[in-house]
């Protein structure tokens, strides 16, 4: 046996690298035995491309900018007070509402499916997949066990055997450095970038059960998509309005509190 | 619209053409008085009368050799062997008369001849009386093949079989004989050679015949719960076969499974595996996998039966293993 291990590419792969310029020798995947997805061809693919268009500077990374058509950022801000506290639990409750919304807001494409959980500098990639069909206590745990450390970020990418033209939705976490929001530039071959700041506390006129009108002392944050003309402003903002609803509505249908 | 089973699809699908074409007979054993001996046949003596549903010795030789005789005259019989394991016993008729002659004429004598059959097991009839022969009649060169899994698949590919000019060896499968289903009213009239989606999936191909439908049906919901977004595929026509139908399935989930009744060395999936191999090479992400009853003659008892033969099961395990390693 030769002492370097030569990786079995499935045909599917390897027909894609070859249209995406993407070389396979010495990749290790995510898939199973450290075999390369189609997943991993097409990040691969997009990290390159960053790399040709920074001429070589010093780090590519998911947040950095993709040629392509113009960006656009759309804020929101969000009650989070019913969503659990915690880093993890505040990103999973944002991954399942925006995957749910973006599903709505595309009923033809989803988002597909697999988190892509990336550390931001030099860490190693993890994915877990079909991210959409992950409850949340499956997301939350999927974070946990995942790389940790400012600036993670999240990408819901394609789903197993998925079609090159499918698309990512990254999510990234803001609110580590403090910031309120970021406007997070897309990677080649994400659909969107949902940045998450950092939670505040805000006092605010709340709706009592009674209907009446008081102020409380609510946790908001900010959501930050940014989006290219892959995505009509109405879609963000139909997008936008469906996570604001499950994410604020989220104690009531769960019939729980955070802890 | 109407709840119809599929034994009595048999029926409704040769009364209608019988109706439209004087020229359609039906012979075989008790398929008059009996009404068949699985009564997919039932009535149709009193409408159609002696003369054209015609009760006929047991005699498979004697069946298909008057069968093909009246195709070659002018009429448009459909004939039943009653057990496709009986076409041991009539296959030069089929093989080198019924299948050559087109060929050997020149094109001047075709056959337009349907042959039913209660095809396949599950049954408990034993290793003589369970047998999926699809893939015996497949390698013959001028027989078509189908084997539909609904009642409404039922009526609309018999009517199609009867009407199609060269012989089609319709293939019904006992274990759906009592199977019920909404079927539309009015003349259905199918298309050979086509294969239905009967779920789309993103994640993995699941393709099936006859009784394995409603088993690879069981398996893609199970599978869902699990993660996986299988597409399921009724093959339906194996000749003439829907090889676009099953291209883009592959190109789309880059992985196909085959879930076959026929014992596994040279079943129906094996042509097609090799066609993909050929075909749809490059949109495979994974082997081409068989899910079949070994290599063996079926067992009666009822758990081998249901031991060796595909189960929804067993498919879905196959699947969620072959996609995670």
């Amino acid at each position: 046996m030769n002492s370097t291990r030569r990786h079995v590419h499935t045909p599917r792969v390897r027909r894609l690298a070859r249209d995406h310029g993407v070389a396979l020798d010495g990749l290790v995947g995510t898939g199973p035995r450290g075999r390369v997805t189609t997943t991993d061809v097409l990040h691969v693919e997009a990290v390159t491309t960053l790399s040709r268009n920074e001429m070589g500077a010093a780090q590519p990374s998911r947040a950095t900018p993709a040629a392509g058509p113009s960006q656009t950022t759309a804020v929101i801000e969000v009650d989070v007070t019913r969503v659990a506290k915690g880093t993890h639990a505040l990103l999973a409750a944002v991954v399942e509402a925006a995957v749910a919304a973006l599903r709505q807001a595309l009923p033809d494409r989803g988002p597909g499916v697999g988190i892509r959980v990336v550390a931001h500098e030099g860490g190693r990639a993890r994915t877990i997949r079909d991210a959409d069909r992950l409850s949340m206590a499956g997301l939350l745990h999927a974070l946990e066990i995942a790389p940790d450390g400012p600036g993670a970020g999240i990408g819901v990418g394609p789903r197993h055997g998925a079609q090159p033209e499918d698309r990512t939705l990254a999510v990234h976490d803001a609110g580590g450095e403090g910031f309120l929001f970021e406007s997070l530039p897309m990677a080649v071959g994400d659909l969107a970038a949902l940045s998450v700041g950092a939670p505040v506390e805000r006092v605010a006129v709340i709706v009592q059960p009674d209907g009446e009108r008081g102020i409380g002392v609510r946790t908001c944050v900010h959501l930050a998509l940014t989006y290219d003309d892959q995505l009509s402003r109405a879609a963000v903002a139909k997008m936008l309005a469906a996570v604001r609803t499950r994410l604020e509505g989220l104690g009531q249908s769960v019939g729980g509190g955070s802890s | 619209m109407a709840q119809l089973s599929y034994r009595d699809a048999v029926a409704r699908g040769i009364a209608q053409e019988m109706r439209r074409d004087d020229r359609v007979v039906l012979v075989g054993e008790d398929v008059a008085g009996a009404g068949g001996v699985f009564k997919t046949t039932v009535g149709l003596l009193d409408e159609f009368g002696p003369h054209r549903v015609i009760d006929t010795p047991i005699s498979e030789q004697a069946i298909l050799g008057a069968a093909m005789g009246a195709a070659m005259t002018g009429l448009r019989p459909v004939a039943e062997i009653m057990f496709s394991d009986f076409f041991a016993v009539c296959w030069d008729l089929v093989v080198n008369q019924i299948a050559k002659t087109r060929y050997m004429t020149g094109g001047q004598v075709t056959l337009p001849l349907v042959i039913k059959t209660g095809n396949g097991g599950g049954l408990r009839f034993g290793a003589q009386h369970s047998q999926s022969i699809e893939n015996w009649a497949m390698a013959v060169p001028g027989i078509k093949v189908v084997t539909p899994s609904t009642p409404e698949d039922v009526v609309g590919l018999m009517a199609a079989a009867i009407r199609d000019d060269d012989p089609v060896l319709f293939c019904e499968h006992k274990g759906l004989y009592s199977m019920k289903a909404e079927v539309a009213d009015g003349e259905i009239v199918d298309t050979l050679g086509t294969a239905k989606v009967r779920r789309a999936g993103r994640d993995a191909t699941i393709l099936s015949l006859g009784m394995m439908m409603p088993r690879a049906l069981a398996a893609a919901e199970d599978l869902a719960t699990r993660g996986i977004d299988a597409e399921v595929i009724d093959v339906r026509s194996l000749i003439p076969l829907d090889t676009r139908t099953i291209l883009a399935s592959v190109a789309k989930t880059g992985r196909l499974f085959t879930v076959e009744e026929n014992p596994q060395v040279l079943g129906w999936g094996a042509e097609i595996a090799a066609i993909v191999a050929d075909e749809g090479f490059w949109d495979l992400d994974g082997p081409v996998q068989r899910i079949t009853t070994p290599h063996i003659p079926l067992p009666s008892a009822d758990s081998l039966e249901d031991l060796v033969m595909p189960s929804a099961e067993s498919v879905a395990s196959t699947v969620e293993k072959a996609l995670q390693s």
